[in-house]
């Protein structure tokens, strides 16, 4: 994406960007006894927080108090969370966890109970830790994971700063 | 928020698709500054304080580039003297419109420099200027009522 360019001149030499492939296949696929590639707790993460938001946004539109546009909020947190577990897992290939079976409740989603301000304040609190353990791989990652991973961190924080 | 810059890292000496990378980052940021100069003329008094300290954020992380790239001995792009925004600039929606599409840009080179270098300070470098657009870009989303107001992939193409 690029929306602001220098104003036309003459013989400007045009803006470069990287621009990136689709996710390749992984190069480092494969390293059986080595530590467990941190891309595969970035994913179960991912899937977690996705149910956690699920249900906080659910609790939003159907509490004493309903808040539609903070459910639509919570529900695009939980949409940027799943499409987070899908790249990191087609960037893991074969290596990927396991889909929990549809309808499973992960570990860690809220508990049907909960009120929807305590749905919310784990949302809260899942963005923080999700932009903490994706910053923290990223400088050990290869290049296009690094990106990759970057951009969940990134997009962790620029919810968490919303999120009242 | 922006880190100070080190010495120069090995990449940005030896390298040259990283500094490439970072030169694009760094015409980013110019932009950015420019850009920011022309909302804030139509901004109303809040959100003209956060634009303030947004630009001052940018300026920062501007200044600290340009050390990098002379300190590995590469020539710092310099500011153009005007840019081409997407959209007139006529009042505090156009600007607002402006500045999120600024931090989107500014998310695009920073992800390009994560991309383009392996070494881990200038990684946490270009980690912190993502996160920090993806971060402002959100707010200001959000002012213009962008839904959802953050990508799933902020700086993704």
């Amino acid at each position: 994406m690029h929306n602001v360019r220098p104003a036309p001149r003459l013989s400007r030499r045009p803006v470069l960007l990287g621009m990136t492939a689709a996710l390749a296949a992984p190069l480092l696929a494969g390293c059986a006894d080595g530590p467990p590639d941190p891309l595969v707790a970035l994913v179960v993460q991912a899937r977690q927080d996705a149910g956690l938001a699920d249900a906080a946004a659910a609790a939003l539109r159907t509490g004493t108090a309903p808040d539609g546009p903070a459910a639509e909020l919570v529900a695009g947190i939980a949409a940027a969370r799943t499409a987070h577990a899908d790249a990191l897992a087609a960037a893991l290939g074969d290596d990927a966890p396991e889909q929990p079976p549809p309808g499973s409740a992960p570990p860690g989603s809220a508990p049907p109970t909960v009120t929807a301000a305590g749905a919310v304040a784990a949302v809260r609190d899942a963005l923080d830790r999700a932009n903490r353990t994706a910053a923290a791989a990223v400088p050990g990652l290869p290049r296009r994971r690094a990106a990759l991973v970057g951009s969940v961190a990134a997009c962790c924080a620029g919810y968490r700063s919303v999120l009242a | 928020m922006s880190r100070a810059p080190g010495p120069p890292t090995p990449d940005l000496v030896t390298d040259a698709d990283t500094a490439a990378a970072l030169q694009t980052a760094l015409g980013a940021e110019h932009a950015a500054v420019w850009c920011y100069g022309l909302a804030t003329a139509f901004l109303a008094a809040a959100l003209d304080q956060r634009a303030r300290a947004d630009a001052t954020t940018h300026r920062v992380r501007r200044d600290a580039t340009i050390r990098s790239l002379a300190g590995a001995d590469r020539r710092p792009v310099t500011a153009e003297p005007a840019y081409a925004t997407p959209a007139p600039v006529v009042d505090q929606a156009t600007a607002v419109a402006l500045l999120a599409a600024v931090e989107a840009d500014t998310a695009a080179a920073w992800r390009s420099v994560l991309e383009r270098c392996d070494d881990p300070g200038l990684r946490l470098v270009a980690l912190d200027a993502l996160t920090d657009a993806a971060v402002r870009g959100a707010r200001w989303a959000g002012q213009a009522g962008t839904r959802p107001p953050v990508p799933p992939f902020p700086g993704a193409a």
